[in-house]
């Protein structure tokens, strides 16, 4: 590459423009599968930033040796806007020159966002929100013992998990997290308070109720969520279900394969499909919702005598095109996002009001 | 153990439905129904509806309902072989008033001059009043965000997906705007939205009228004559006996004729169907 080429600063970038030339850093990099008429076509995409800031860009054509953390050099790459951010656009025009050996400081800029609009499309964030359900853990790291800290975060849209390594979570705190680190554990975004972090006290701009979502809103799995929607459908195994009494596994037949020999015992387990109109979300519920809504006395012995039959006519007439709040979590499960259902009501003229409230404003 | 992909049901108003003229073919299976595309630039092939059941009729291989939403009619019909969903004996256990809601299928059918719809039920239940409400309100958001949509591409020729996600829209009301300014430049959006400005709630038909209907049937049926089908001047004269209005009959009469209830055999004698 010419070394007079003019490199521009990330911070410059600020409208649509081309034949663009930059020295940055891989600071994110993921890659996803394009299904087309020619078949599946790779393209990548993440964030990149220099002295001046980040920007996030997609790539059409990126070598698969590159890693985060390295510095490269792009000419002749494009600019767009994109979900009303500037995006650096990779193609096959461009070039890219990976620049071994070299590091860069990175500054970096973080946009505030809403729990419930969280992706790891973008992994560092600022959020506000108060903290709640805080565990301490010791752990042992690099031969030192260490103290881990545990809990929810929560704004009016949603909650995530937050593990703390660095700074001690206090019960209740209101808190603004500057440059949070989102990632992906057991199908559920979490929040990473790092060295790097900035945690501060802050007054939240707004109130905590019921975080009323549309489902085709919800694009993470992220938790605390509530939903007004109708269930459409039921699945057809819902019922009773046989679990080990050792591990708690379902098992299919009448013994667990690990713990053959230590019995089983019957709990309660739904799975249905619920649509608010903007989209559909197949939940699961367990034991304690479902006894709730079924009316059914919170028995052991209860739930050991119901069978499969009279559990689903229950849910039949109780659930099945009925109009419901659910409360609960998304989780991710092969690349979809299911809910699970934590409590289900049916709709109350407060719940409707509720609702009518939150589609006004939405619509003003 | 969950089958993932689903298509997804629109719950729109009749009104939208009632003005749609364009249908696209469906490029994913070969023999698949065609997708109707409404003035909102919705595509439509499942629709989950709300309302009241303004007509009934059931013949030997099929039922049919009409559904009233406050804003039109849809046309609900079912056969008795149809698999494991809602066939003609299900549709036949509801009753004219009964307030119910229902997913199902849309068929299209007719020309390039006008095009009806009926829909292949999979879901039907009674709903209550707060489902009536929690519907209508939903219905007509989706259809305001989609008219406000509608109204910013509308602005500026060069609109696009992208312009619109970054005014707030969502990719789905995008798309559907994009749509409807393609295919129907021209549709009276502002109608729409005054009928819909107030959530649109269905009327049940009075009682009187209902009564009135139910009793000249049993009287056609109890008075046959061998087969030739009950006379005018009877009908009209039990009528007045029951203390019904006289100059309702001939109306309640055209109507249980265009339901499907009732025909006229020979002149002015009528037999049930
Ligand atoms: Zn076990």
């Amino acid at each position: 590459m010419s070394t007079k080429q003019n490199f521009l600063k990330i911070s410059s970038i600020d409208s649509v423009s081309s034949d663009m030339a930059l020295i940055a850093k891989i600071l994110s990099l993921q890659k996803k599968a394009l299904k087309n008429d020619k078949g599946e076509s790779m393209y990548y995409y993440g964030i990149l930033g220099d002295e001046t800031g980040t920007i996030p860009f997609t790539a059409w054509t990126f070598s698969s040796s590159l890693r985060v953390g390295d510095v490269i050099e792009i000419e002749h790459a494009s600019s767009r806007e994109y979900n009303g951010t500037i995006r650096l656009n990779i193609d096959a025009r461009s070039q890219v020159v990976m620049k071994p050996g070299t590091d860069m400081e990175v500054k970096r800029s973080y946009s505030e966002k809403k729990i419930r609009d969280l992706s790891l499309k973008e992994p560092f964030v600022t959020v506000k929100g108060k903290i709640s359900g805080v565990i301490e853990k010791e752990k042992e790291k690099n031969g030192e013992m260490i103290t881990l800290y545990y809990g929810n975060l929560e704004d009016d849209t949603a909650v995530i998990r937050v593990t703390s390594f660095s700074r001690k979570l206090e019960e209740g705190e209101t808190v603004k997290i500057v440059g949070a680190k989102v990632s992906e554990y057991n199908g559920r975004l979490r929040l990473t308070i790092s060295d790097k972090t900035q945690v501060e006290h802050a007054d939240l701009d707004f109130k905590i109720g019921i975080r009323l979502s549309n489902i085709s809103d919800v694009k993470s799995p992220i938790s605390g969520v509530s939903l007004a929607a109708v269930i459409v459908n039921i699945g057809a195994k819902s019922g009773v279900i046989k679990r080990c009494k050792t591990c708690n596994r379902k098992i299919d037949d009448d013994f667990c394969e690990e713990h053959p020999d230590d019995g089983f015992y019957k709990d309660l387990f739904a799975y249905f499909t619920a649509e608010d109109g903007t989209g559909y979300v197949h939940c699961t519920s367990g034991k304690s919702s479902l006894e709730e809504i079924l009316g059914l006395t919170p028995d052991p012995l209860e739930t050991q005598n119901i069978t499969s039959n009279q559990v689903m006519k229950k849910l039949n007439e109780t659930l099945l095109g009925k109009p419901v709040v659910i409360s609960g979590d998304f989780v991710k499960n092969n690349d979809s996002l299911t809910f699970r259902a934590r409590t289900i009501k049916q709709m109350s003229e407060d719940d409707l009001r509720i609702v009518q409230m939150f589609e006004a404003e939405e619509i003003i | 153990m969950i089958s993932q992909k689903r298509e997804i049901s629109n719950w729109i108003f009749a009104l939208e439905l009632r003005d749609s003229k364009i249908t696209e073919k469906n490029e994913e299976w070969a023999n698949a129904k065609p997708i109707v595309i409404t003035p909102l630039g919705t595509r439509v092939r499942r629709v989950l509806i709300n309302g009241i059941i303004s007509q009934k009729s059931v013949q030997d291989e099929m039922a049919k309902l009409t559904i009233s939403d406050g804003t039109g009619n849809f046309y609900l019909s079912a056969f008795n072989n149809d698999f494991n969903r809602p066939g003609k004996d299900e549709l036949n256990e509801f009753q004219i008033n009964d307030s119910v809601l229902v997913m199902g299928r849309l068929n299209s059918f007719g020309n390039e001059d006008k095009i009806y719809f009926s829909i292949s039920p999979e879901l039907i239940q009674k709903s209550d009043d707060i489902l009536q409400k929690f519907w209508s309100s939903r219905a007509r958001y989706i259809a305001i965000r989609k008219i406000y949509a509608i109204r910013e591409a509308g602005k500026d020729p060069e609109s696009s997906r992208e312009s619109l996600v970054n005014k707030g829209y969502s990719l789905y009301e995008a798309d559907c705007a994009l749509r409807s300014l393609k295919n129907y430049p021209d549709y009276d959006i502002q109608n729409f939205e005054r009928v819909i400005a107030s959530s649109p709630a269905p009327e049940k038909k009075d009682d009187e009228e209902l009564r009135m209907k139910e009793a000249i049937i049993n009287y056609i049926k109890q008075n046959d004559d061998n087969g030739k089908g009950c006379r005018y001047e009877d009908i009209s004269a039990a009528s007045k006996l029951l203390g019904f209005e006289e100059n309702k009959v001939d109306e309640i009469l055209n109507q249980l004729g265009s339901d499907g209830e009732i025909y006229e055999a020979s002149l002015k004698r009528y037999r049930v169907i």
